[in-house]
């Protein structure tokens, strides 16, 4: 008698230490005790059960025997108990809670055994829970993933019943499927996608049936979004809010594309899946989409939505099996093998047989013709063959192993090995349209689509047989657009006042930026746009007003002259325009002002902030310098603008400063101009003399790079190109030789050939070439 | 609980590096870190105020799943912020950074909040990455910074509550579209805060069809809420469960009765009249309405007491008149010629 009291006397009193087996006694003797729930003890029993997962996690990590109390009392039955009342919002968060910590954070395997066996976790799974409350929901939710990243062949038959073929983690996780918040749609997917891992083969077997329910809704699924994707790009206008509501469709699409993918690297239900998305989506839908209409009450998509969906399968899935079919049927076959087709009953979409029709749909190979028929589109504009591109740069990026199909269609692919592919000239013919369309005088293409041809040339051409014709013929067409363009901005650059700043612009844009096609790939999707407010950059939509028609002019232009350079071989020696890199100087520098013309200047940037300084210009640049306290005649830069992107405008209330600013230049992160201030002379004749100086600075840099630009394009240009002589040598030691430039006197006109030692000699200095270099002030 | 807004979170990061401890840390207090236990949850919820905003944070933790792309892809679009986690006493998980960062910025919406957190910082002397490290990769990449530890809790609420504030912020500059709930965030459940349960009045409160509602459902609303504002607060602890009866000032049921209080009025100022002047017709009628409907109103839903007082009055009055009446004619008996005369 008392032994029992003193026995028990350990689990009435609160232990002080809550890690300890006593403790967990205690806790289980609160639970035994608060059997019903109740309002009062409702607290209680939460913190009870948020202790007994501290424990028991503790006790995994520490103290093997708290697990082996926690066993023998079944405490497992006390939350089941507690389950079957009608717990509330609390206490079921609570317990799933619980649980979660107990599933996600128990390192021992045999505690996991134990807590898994007498089927209790099943009984929780299977509990009704209020799922109309969105917490609890959530953490049920979080509680299954849990139990799912557990599953591997050894714990699979605690929850999966061979006999009975009961699985109830799974149907009960089947059930959420298409829940309205992402997130457990995201959690019910990963529970599907663990479950499929597992290798044990009586759950697979059992998996082929089980799911097939499942992944008909899923395939259905994809078909309603798709259709709905479709009329959406039918009907939208293109702009930035359409834009957005159309990357979450095709966002949403995709990760079905990912997940179908996923799924697929599955052995077990990769063939069901692949025959349900081959039968009812592929052939019903895409390629029935791609011919000419064969029944009035088909669900059809425009052959835009299709081909974009074909390039996504494309990319997204490699599931060897089912791309070979894709591609099969789609390079081989004929209308013959669409025998379904989709059409609408009330508010959704039912899959019917096609009746036969007659026999004038046998033309062979009527898909692929179909995608040439898309790509040879660039008469009206390149909306259809941008996708079409796309499908073949899938076909040429997809991850299967596809080189020998798409031999077997004439398509070289790199992967290709053995003897040499040659290239179907059809398609060659066509991407070569599609290059020259650049050239005509309404030409709607935008310069993406040109992009991604040049893409998709390259890549063909790269495994061809190289006995050149191929490269030669493209180079050729290249060449041909090349001239057209260089003609185009020949006459633009006489005119516009900001053609150097547009082309140093967009050919800095297209080195640095790369072509994200799965970006890039919806943004295409709406009908092309022409203005500016469609919130598109400029190479993705068609151009409006003379400007952008320019800069377009110049994307091309650049566009084709790397495709013609990449085909022949040749190394770009042109781009970007450069004036003797070597002369270059730059913050920091040290440099020689023996020879210089220095003007005293204090520089303002605002009312507080003065500094003293001199300026000096080169033939490029503005600088300004700071005296070297050490070495007399030398000077440290402090800072350095390219003289072309400089203002200049006098001030009308002080004769003795100037407003200077100097605009960064493209692809300088940071807004706004690298300088701007207003500079102080000592006298009003310095101002001038300063103002003369970066005026004409200005306009001889320009000149110079313009006459760069006119030697690219192969023009004569009537521009007179200036330089003054080199007066700055950096880089001496003080006292030593300083290092002369030679400057040869030219013609003084700037079509010579390159850029760096053939600049022409400023006629003015040159004419005075010591007197007037000299202005120590 | 309800909220105004609710934030998905996710937590990303090698691991190893204490994401889920970071997460329990934050979401349940009640967890003590102590030197022996390592505790952590893959999802947790909390309620936090700014601005005097309920605020829900809704917490997903997507380890173990990095090998399904599908899943990691849908994870970051359904997210509005995500907290960036290394561990400060590995160095390989620093070093992986701008892969993560790669991922995230290529599959989230544009506008998801990241944040870099260092996590460990009290395993000082174990340390392998400089705390100006941290901040330089977030400078160089736009990202917020803070070094934490879920062992000593040091700036975990910092951490998330910092990112719910940028969110918040982005809120209110409009840049989130609180309306597409793919973006991670989602309107709470607005209710008036005094009208939970009234069926008749909690009709129209929905609030989500405000856009399409007719004006004087919307005058209705409006008054609703002025009561609900100046009238409510005065009235006396007792009276309070009446504000949002069914059959309370918010109703119809309520402002019937109060006008038929006027015929009571009426009534007993009939007393004041000469009996002789009475119509008995009149007097009868009061008296039937009032006891027919002082029944009615105990069968009908939602019983209405108020009601039916009011009809007991109308006939109580009613009959006062009447056995003035009778009284009358009882002691003259011949009120009929005078009458006549």
């Amino acid at each position: 008698m008392l032994r029992r009291l003193g026995g028990s006397s350990g689990s009435l009193w609160k232990p002080k230490n809550p890690h300890s087996l006593e403790y967990l006694k205690y806790l289980q003797n609160v639970l035994q005790k608060n059997e019903k729930l109740t309002e009062p003890n409702r607290k209680i029993i939460v913190e009870a059960l948020r202790a007994i997962s501290e424990i028991l996690i503790w006790g995994d990590q520490n103290d093997g025997s708290v697990f082996d109390f926690f066993l023998e009392r079944q405490m497992l039955s006390h939350f089941l108990q507690i389950m079957e009342q009608d717990t509330g919002l609390f206490v079921s968060v609570q317990l799933l809670q619980t649980l979660n910590i107990l599933f996600e954070n128990i390192r021992h395997e045999t505690s996991l055994y134990f807590l898994l066996s007498n089927n209790h976790v099943n009984h929780i799974i299977t509990h009704r829970f209020d799922f109309s409350n969105e917490e609890i929901l959530a953490y049920y939710v979080s509680f299954i993933k849990t139990l799912s990243m557990r599953l591997n062949p050894a714990t699979i038959h605690f929850f999966f019943n061979e006999t009975t073929n009961d699985f109830p983690l799974l149907t009960e996780t089947l059930k959420l499927f298409d829940s309205k918040e992402t997130m457990v749609r995201i959690a019910v997917r990963t529970v599907v996608l663990n479950i499929i891992r597992v290798k044990e083969e009586g759950l697979q077997k059992y998996l082929i049936t089980a799911l097939k329910v499942y992944l008909c809704d899923l395939i259905d699924q994809l078909v309603g979004m798709s259709i709905d994707l479709d009329v959406f790009v039918r009907s939208a206008e293109n702009v930035t809010a359409n834009r957005e509501r159309l990357r979450d469709k095709v966002d949403d699409l995709i990760d079905i594309f990912h997940y179908v993918g996923d799924l697929l690297e599955t052995n077990s239900i990769a063939d069901s899946l692949s025959s349900l998305l081959t039968s009812r989506f592929i052939f019903p839908l895409l390629f029935n989409s791609l011919i000419a209409r064969r029944n009035n009450q088909a669900v059809l998509l425009t052959p835009i939505s299709a081909l974009f969906y074909a390039s996504q399968i494309l990319l997204v899935i490699s599931h060897r099996p089912l791309i070979l079919s894709f591609l099969q049927a789609f390079l081989f076959e004929d209308a013959s093998i669409l025998c379904s087709q989709w059409i609408r009953s009330e508010d959704s979409y039912c899959l019917q047989t096609a009746p036969l029709t007659d026999s004038t749909i046998s033309e062979e190979r009527a898909f692929f013709h179909g995608l040439l028929a898309a790509l040879d589109s660039t008469q009206n504009d390149d909306y259809l063959s941008f996708y079409a591109l796309m499908v073949i740069y899938a076909m040429l990026q997809n991850k299967g192993d596809v080189s020998d199909i798409l031999a077997a269609a004439s398509i070289p692919h790199n992967g290709a090995t053995g003897t040499v592919v040659t290239c179907e000239p059809r398609i060659v013919k066509c991407l070569i349209d599609v290059v020259e369309s650049a050239a005509k005088a309404d030409s709607r293409l935008r310069p993406i689509t040109l992009e991604l041809t040049c893409i998709v040339l390259r890549q063909l051409v790269l495994t061809v047989d190289d006995d050149n014709t191929l490269h030669e013929a493209i180079a050729r067409s290249a060449s041909v657009v090349q001239a057209v363009m260089g003609t185009h901005l020949a006459t633009a650059l006489s005119k516009e006042q900001l053609f150097l700043e547009m082309f140093e612009d967009e050919y800095h844009e297209l080195t640095t930026q790369t072509l994200r096609l799965n970006a890039v790939g919806w943004e295409m999707l709406l009908p092309p746009a022409a203005s500016p407010f469609s919130g598109l950059p400029l190479n993705k939509r068609l151009s409006s007003g003379h400007e952008e028609r320019v800069r377009t002019n110049i994307q091309l232009y650049l566009h084709t002259r790397k495709l013609k350079q990449d085909m022949l071989g040749e190394q770009e020696t042109h781009l970007p325009l450069q004036i003797d890199l070597h002369a270059v100087v730059r913050v920091g520098d040290c440099i020689n002002l023996n020879n210089s013309d220095l003007l005293s200047v204090t520089v303002s940037f605002s009312r507080h902030e003065k500094q003293s300084r001199f300026l000096v210009t080169d033939r490029l640049q503005l600088i300004l310098v700071e005296p070297d306290t050490k070495k007399a005649g030398w000077a440290i830069v402090t800072f350095v603008g390219l003289l072309q992107d400089t203002q200049i405008t006098g001030d009308a209330s002080d004769s003795r400063s100037l407003h200077v600013v100097v605009e960064s230049r493209a692809g300088i992160k940071r807004p706004g101009p690298l300088l701007s201030a207003r500079f102080i002379f000592d006298d009003h004749i310095r101002c001038m003399a300063a103002k003369q100086r970066l005026t004409k600075g200005r306009q001889n840099a320009r000149q110079l790079k313009m006459g760069l630009i006119c030697d690219l394009l192969g023009c004569r240009t009537e521009v007179l190109a200036r330089s003054n002589p080199y007066k700055i040598v950096k880089g001496c030691a003080p006292g030593s030789a300083r290092k002369q430039l030679d400057t040869p006197a030219n013609d003084g006109l700037g079509s010579s050939k390159s850029s760096s030692n053939s600049i022409p000699e400023d006629p003015v200095t040159s004419a005075n070439p010591s007197g007037s270099k000299i202005h120590h002030i | 609980m309800s909220y105004a807004y609710l934030f998905k979170y996710i937590i990303i990061g090698d691991t190893g590096v204490g994401k889920s401890c970071l997460l329990l840390q934050f979401t349940d207090k009640r967890f003590q870190p102590v030197h022996d236990l390592t505790i952590g949850v893959e999802f947790g919820a909390r309620m936090i105020t700014i601005d005097g905003k309920q605020i829900k944070l809704q917490i997903w933790d997507t380890a173990g799943q990095e090998s399904f792309r599908s899943i990691t892809r849908s994870y970051y679009r359904g997210a509005a912020g995500a907290l960036l986690c290394y561990d400060v006493t590995r160095r390989d998980t620093f070093n992986h950074l701008s892969s993560w960062l790669e991922d995230a910025r290529q599959h989230s919406n544009s506008n998801m909040v990241i944040m870099l957190i260092g996590n460990k910082s009290d395993l000082e002397a174990r340390r392998e990455v400089k705390r100006e490290e941290g901040e330089a990769f977030a400078r160089e990449h736009g990202l917020v910074f803070m070094e934490t530890s879920a062992k000593t809790a040091a700036n975990v609420e910092e951490a998330f509550i910092d990112t719910a504030k940028e969110i918040y912020r982005k809120i209110q500059e409009g840049v989130f579209d609180i309306n597409n709930e793919a973006n991670g965030i989602k309107l709470g459940p607005q209710h008036s805060p005094s009208s939970p349960n009234s069926p008749a009045g909690g009709a129209g409160l929905g609030g989500s069809g405000a856009s399409k509602m007719l004006p004087h459902k919307a005058l209705y609303q409006a008054l609703c809420r002025m009561g609900d504002k100046m009238v409510y607060p005065l009235l006396p602890a007792f009276a309070r469960p009446a504000w949002n009866h069914a059959a309370g000032p918010k109703t119809v049921f309520f402002w019937a009765p109060t006008i038929k209080w006027a015929l009571v009025g009426a009534g007993i100022a009939d007393l004041a009249r000469p009996a002789e002047k009475l119509s008995l017709g009149q007097n009868m009628a009061l008296a039937a309405t009032g006891s027919i409907w002082a029944r009615y109103c105990l069968v009908i839903t939602p019983v209405n007491y108020y009601l039916c007082s009011v009809n007991c009055f109308v006939f109580l009055t009613g009959f006062t008149q009447l056995l003035r009446i009778a009284h009358l004619r009882y002691t003259n008996p011949d009120w009929d010629k005078e009458k006549t005369q």
